[in-house]
């Protein structure tokens, strides 16, 4: 079974096989070709038996007008007995002799005339070449062979070559030129040969050679030819012919070979009882270097697994497409694709090239990376707001661990503001150390040894009908810890924080209640033993089983009553809420040992866990457990742990794994220039959060963002300076014409600020240090240090012009390539419509020059 | 969640090559028909071409941005054994109008066989350029003064004994400068196909680190991720006979056994490999923030890769690599399968969609952790 494309319609091709050809149309229809495509049977000629070859005529007017060969060398048109205007259907080419045909092939331009290979026969030609519009009939030879053959008429027939080659030799295949379509090669007794027809008495171009099957000119560049003799393939140059540039060693023997014709240099080698076709691509090979083999890139299409080919057909047309068939007819529409380069851009563009085409595609769902939340954030203002922590922590509500952080800075600023207050007015130095975290608040020294010390105190429930235990007539008490430090910590977990309310607890449930969290509300209020208060919560939460839960609360005393703790055991299996089954678990554990709640109840906030291990845990207790929790929530990156560690380089640390996990630099640098004192913030690590922030920020050319960054960076650490980065010299004098300048020596020294007051605006017009005066306005011609006017405002809208923009119109500004400039004012407006520089004679661009305010005027 | 573009290059002839500048806003093509392109988003989102000119003469392989400080600067390679750098300037009026041309800085004419890389280095290194070429020589030249293009002097010659395809400089600022360098050289037993360097301050070499002896097959393209979070480990995506990240841990330098060397010890470990594209991987390419990569290779897919919280790479979306809208005489194969996500809110197209708008590629994308059954029995080569 061999497969042909049409060389005239995309969509139609051919499978034929010793009996019948078959026409097919690709379209939806049974056959399938591949995962979605199809195509359909149109047409089959089954009439000529013994088919050898098939060769579909390049001539764009005749339909599907093919040529047969068969094994006595007949050759018979055929265009699937669609009517025709002319009587090309059925008309047949006799050679004088019955040898079989080999070959057959139109030639590319010349549509008329048709290549046939035939057996070797004594002195007859071997290459056949007919002109299909010959005479026919008529004859006399003719119709002498035809008293012998035991055909019926051959009134249609053609009977004499246009052009007869090779007497008494034998040929094995054959290639027109696409571009010289009088001439030919074709693989004739050891040689491969070159033919002209004008002139076919001899070969113009031969070489000795065995690869002489499956010749091939590729149609894309005539004077590169391809041939194979069994596992050997053959590269030839016409234009240096006596041996081959290049032979590829397979290690099967090649059934067939053919160069693509829509790509350069590819060659298609098929090999025996394969189900691979390899392809060859020789165009980048350096061939004849004496330093180098030649680089051949070998790719291979397997259009399905285990499924052996036997023939292919490159689509004439269609880039890289072809069509296999295997030996039982199944047919594959295969594409190759070219090597994809791609690549990513820093504001979430990504493209590839495939072929000739560019795929643009631009992403914009957070989901698919943090770069693209990290950048939505830095446009929310995240991370920017210095007097109030919690706005950035609200700008990043949905995301649990990072409004927890900055949760947490918002209390521990909050805490230092307290202290500050309160050891201004006593007069006594503040002894908090900033953004402390718990462990080294209790444990400065991050050792268990000499650490601090608790009272153990005994207390008591409230239970709901208000009364107080009795602690004298408690089974077991409940045994609390206390100290200065621990109800420290309490208040850095937000148990004990709001201190302006008279009672922080209470007013720290009643928020949890408005935000809805009822069950963390709750268990917080049972922790504080204020039983009475976790049944009133829940009773008004109207949870899924809230009454129930609350029921069971109600009915607590602290006796041991065996029945209601098998209850209570049973209900907590089936609630979900962590909250809730620790309450329980509170409840119903050993009064001296609470451990219970904190490891089977891991899903409890963690400052929650942490408030209720300072509570109840004794100092030994404590600290293990705060060690243990402090290195895990590290280990994992979980922010939660910042509680812990504090600004400390354990802190660092514990950015460091998320940042590794995470890559979200953005919240590591910002955290760590809030919070991490300056000593901390020279690690190298914090300094790389830093400047890949700064980097990113620049990339998505979010400068203002950037510039707040820095602006807010030096605000939180003063001991960042950044230099001058350049001021305006005089041209006498040389000395900086801001710099003893009072007033402009506030404000950055390169932008003078001329409208301060009108004293100083007077004297900016000269040079402070030598009373020059300045260079002059290239727009107004006034010296440089005037007032820019404001007869040029007027022409405009009001409202195009900020605030800020009335002094800064009269900054100095100039062209970094020229040095030509004046009022900023009366540049910018010159720029809006010109790219020249103003001063007539100078031809400067400055406006083109500068590519960054190209971006982001684009941007605006 | 995508918006894909399709932009009629009208490159002659295959492209080799993409990139992007610093800020996303200009791209480069090239190609074997010797020109590169530049094409610079407009304020309509539509990506223009504003530059194109023949430069060289032959194929050319690839093309990169210097960071904008340096001014707008791209380098090329060529099969015609050069490398070059041009630079945009504003000039006079262009017979088309522009006032901008693309000018030839500096040829970089050492190799003596086609040049099959070129990048440069990361910014704060200064101006310099890393070229790979055919005949196994990696050539770093440097720029000594970042105003003037047209000096450029070769640095350092290392000969890697293998025939090199790509070459990615490490972007950490921590660490010393360090390159890697990867073979297409095919025979299996020429050793490993990629090579480290990194550079000695003190000796001012280059000094071979390690070549990772696992890949034998050759490798078409490699790149070092940007490691924007200072993390200890370095990772390098490469493109061989299937895709591997493999993660490039420096030990502490160990002075008694390496002595004056300094050489840096490193643990190398193969954080993930993928079979997915069947057979060859072509290329590679990190995002911003190294959390995505993407790899094309033969099976004609682009693919979207990420790691999730455990460090662990997953498949997150498949991108057919033709993303021409369907040819009308021309059966679709690709039928767009909706998101699998738990709301399927958030589907590309519906399952059965024969015509496609124009611009709207066949996209496949796995939320959560994909399957990939639905490749696994497809031909290699698809449609």
């Amino acid at each position: 079974m061999k497969v042909l494309w049409s060389p005239t319609k995309s969509d139609f091709f051919l499978t034929y096989s010793n009996s019948s050809v078959y026409l097919y149309q690709t379209s939806q229809g049974a056959v399938e070709l591949n995962d979605g495509t199809y195509a359909t049977r149109l047409a089959e000629n089954s009439e000529v038996p013994f088919i050898k070859c098939v060769a579909w005529s390049p001539a764009k007017l005749e339909d599907n007008l093919v040529a047969v060969g068969t094994a006595n060398g007949r050759v018979i048109l055929s265009n699937f007995g669609q009517k025709a205007d002319n009587d090309l259907d059925g008309r047949e080419f006799v050679p004088k002799h019955q040898k079989q045909c080999v070959y057959l092939f139109w030639n590319p331009l010349d549509h008329n005339l048709l290549a046939e290979g035939l057996d070797k026969h004594s002195k007859d030609c071997c290459v056949a070449i007919w002109d299909i519009n010959a005479k026919t009939g008529g004859d006399t030879a003719s119709l002498e062979r035809q008293r012998y053959s035991s055909s019926t008429s051959d009134i249609n027939a053609v009977t004499r070559p246009y052009v007869e080659i090779g007497h008494g030799e034998t040929t094995t295949s054959f290639s027109w030129f696409h571009k010289e379509p009088k001439a030919f090669v074709t693989g004739m007794s050891g040689r491969l040969k070159v033919y002209d027809i004008r002139d076919a008495s001899k070969p113009h171009l031969f070489a000795q050679t065995k690869a002489v099957y499956g010749v091939c000119a590729d149609p894309l560049s005539d004077s590169r030819i391809a041939s194979f003799s069994e596992s050997h393939i053959a590269l030839w140059d016409t234009r240096s012919f006596e041996k081959p540039l290049l032979t590829l060693q397979e290690t099967k023997p090649v059934i067939t070979i053919d160069w693509c014709p829509t790509r350069r240099g590819y060659l298609a080698v098929l090999c025996k009882d394969s189900s691979t076709i390899k392809l060859f691509d020789i165009r980048h090979s350096v061939i004849g270097s004496e330093e180098l083999d030649p680089v051949i890139t070998e790719r291979t299409v397997q259009p399905k697994k285990l499924s052996s080919i036997s023939y292919f057909s490159w689509h004439p047309t269609f880039e890289n497409r072809l069509l296999t068939v295997s030996p039982d007819g199944e047919l594959r529409d295969v594409q190759v694709y070219e090597r994809m380069p791609l690549t990513f851009a820093s504001n979430f563009h990504f493209s590839w090239a495939c072929g000739k085409k560019v795929i643009d595609l631009y992403f914009e769902d957070e989901e698919i990376d943090i770069s693209i939340k990290m950048k939505n954030r830095a446009l929310g203002g995240y991370g920017l707001c210095t007097e109030d922590p919690m706005q950035n922590a609200l700008a990043v509500k949905n995301e649990p661990h990072l409004y927890g952080l900055w949760s947490w800075l918002t209390i521990a600023k909050d805490i230092i503001a307290q202290e500050e207050f309160q050891s201004k007015t006593k007069g006594t130095p503040s002894t908090w150390e900033k953004f402390i975290g718990v462990k080294n608040l209790l444990w400065p020294d991050n050792t268990c040894i000499g650490g601090q010390r608790s009272e153990m105190e005994t207390v008591t429930w409230s239970y709901p009908d208000g009364s107080r235990g009795n602690t004298s007539q408690e089974n077991s008490p409940i045994y609390k810890y206390t100290s200065p430090l621990r109800s420290r910590a309490l208040q850095l977990c937000g148990w004990d924080y709001k201190r302006e309310a008279r009672d922080s607890l209470l007013g720290l449930l009643a928020s949890l209640q408005t935000e809805g969290d009822f069950e963390r509300a709750a268990a917080i209020a049972l922790f504080n033993l204020k039983i009475g208060k976790a049944v009133d919560i829940l009773c008004q939460a109207n949870l899924p089983n809230g009454n129930a839960v609350a029921m069971a609360l109600a009915g607590f005393t602290n006796e041991k009553n065996a029945l209601w703790r098998k209850t209570c055991a049973n209900l907590r299996h089936s609630l979900e809420d962590p909250y809730l089954r620790a309450m329980f678990t509170f409840l119903s554990s050993d009064k001296e040992n609470f451990d219970e709640v904190l490891t089977e109840e891991p899903c409890m906030a963690v400052k929650d866990r942490v408030a209720f291990a300072c509570i109840y845990l004794d100092d030994q207790k404590l600290w293990e457990y705060l060690k243990n929790l402090s290195q895990e929530l590290k280990e994992k990156g979980n922010l939660d742990g910042i509680l812990l560690t504090g600004a400390s380089q354990e802190g660092v640390e514990l950015l460091q794994s998320y940042v590794d996990i995470t890559s979200d630099i953005q919240t590591a640098a910002l955290a760590a220039i809030y919070c991490m004192p300056s000593e901390i913030t020279k690690d190298t690590r914090i300094s790389t959060w830093i400047e890949s922030y700064r980097i990113l920020l620049d990339s998505w050319r979010l400068w203002h963002q950037r510039s707040k960054f820095d602006i807010m960076r030096h605000i939180l650490d003063s001991n960042i300076r950044v230099p001058t980065q350049a001021f305006i010299s005089c041209n006498f004098c040389g000395k900086s014409v801001a710099c003893n300048m009072t007033l402009a020596s506030k404000v950055r020294p390169y932008m003078m600020s001329g409208g301060q007051s009108t004293q100083t605006k007077q004297r900016l017009t000269c040079c402070p240090g030598c009373k020059k005066s300045l260079p002059r306005c290239s727009i107004c011609l006034m010296n440089l240090g005037t007032p820019s006017g404001s007869a040029l405002y007027l022409q405009k809208e009001p409202s195009d012009f900020e605030e800020k923009l009335s002094s800064y119109g009269n900054w100095f500004t100039w062209c970094q390539t020229c040095r030509h400039g004046g009022h900023a004012a009366h540049i910018r407006n010159w720029f809006q419509n010109h790219s020249d520089c103003p001063v007539s004679g100078c031809s400067c661009k400055c406006m083109t020059l500068d590519s960054v305010g190209q971006l982001s005027a684009q941007s605006e | 969640m995508f918006v894909a573009k399709n932009i009629q290059s009208d490159h002659k002839d295959l492209i080799h090559d993409v990139a992007y500048d610093f800020h996303g806003r200009r791209m480069a093509t090239c190609s074997s028909d010797q020109t590169v392109k530049i094409w610079d988003l407009g304020e309509d989102g539509e990506w223009h071409l504003t530059a194109n000119w023949k430069t060289h003469s032959g194929s050319v392989w690839r093309v990169t941005w210097a960071h904008p400080e340096f001014g707008q600067v791209i380098a090329t390679c060529s099969f015609d054994r050069t490398a070059a750098v041009w630079e945009e300037m504003v000039g006079e009026k262009q017979h088309d109008g522009s006032l901008r041309t693309w000018l030839r800085r500096s040829s970089l004419v050492d190799s003596r066989t086609s040049v099959t890389d070129v990048k440069f280095a990361p910014k704060h290194l200064g101006l310099q350029l890393a070229t790979c070429s055919q005949d196994g020589i990696v050539r770093i030249y440097e720029a000594p003064d970042v105003m003037n293009l047209n000096q450029w002097s070769l640095q350092n010659e290392i000969s890697c004994k293998l025939s090199c395809s790509c070459v990615s400089w490490n972007t950490s600022r921590i660490h010393s400068p360090m390159i890697a360098v990867g073979s297409d050289d095919t025979n299996l037993s020429a050793g490993g196909k990629v090579q480290i360097y990194e550079y000695n301050d003190s000796t001012r070499k280059w000094n071979k680190v390690e070549t990772i002896a696992r890949i034998a097959d050759p490798v078409y393209d490699l790149a070092f991720a940007p490691n924007l979070g200072g993390r200890n480990s370095h990772l390098l995506a490469i493109a061989s006979k299937n895709l591997k990240i493999i993660s490039i841990e420096p030990l502490r330098r160990d002075s008694t056994l390496s002595g004056q060397s300094g050489l840096t010890k490193f643990e190398l470990k193969e954080v993930a490999e993928f079979n997915e594209h069947e057979q060859q991987v072509w290329r590679v390419s990190w995002n911003v923030t190294g959390t995505v990569l993407a790899s094309s290779g033969d099976d004609s897919c682009v693919r979207l890769w990420k790691a999730n919280y455990l460090g662990s790479w997953k498949c997150i979306a498949i991108l057919t690599g033709d993303g021409s809208p369907q040819e009308t005489d021309r059966p679709q194969f690709g039928q767009l399968q909706g998101n699998q996500s738990a709301g399927g809110d958030r589907s590309v197209g519906n399952a059965g969609v024969r015509n496609l708008p124009s611009g709207i590629m066949n996209l496949r994308r796995n939320t959560g952790w994909p399957s990939f059954n639905t490749k696994k029995d497809q031909s290699n080569v698809m449609l």
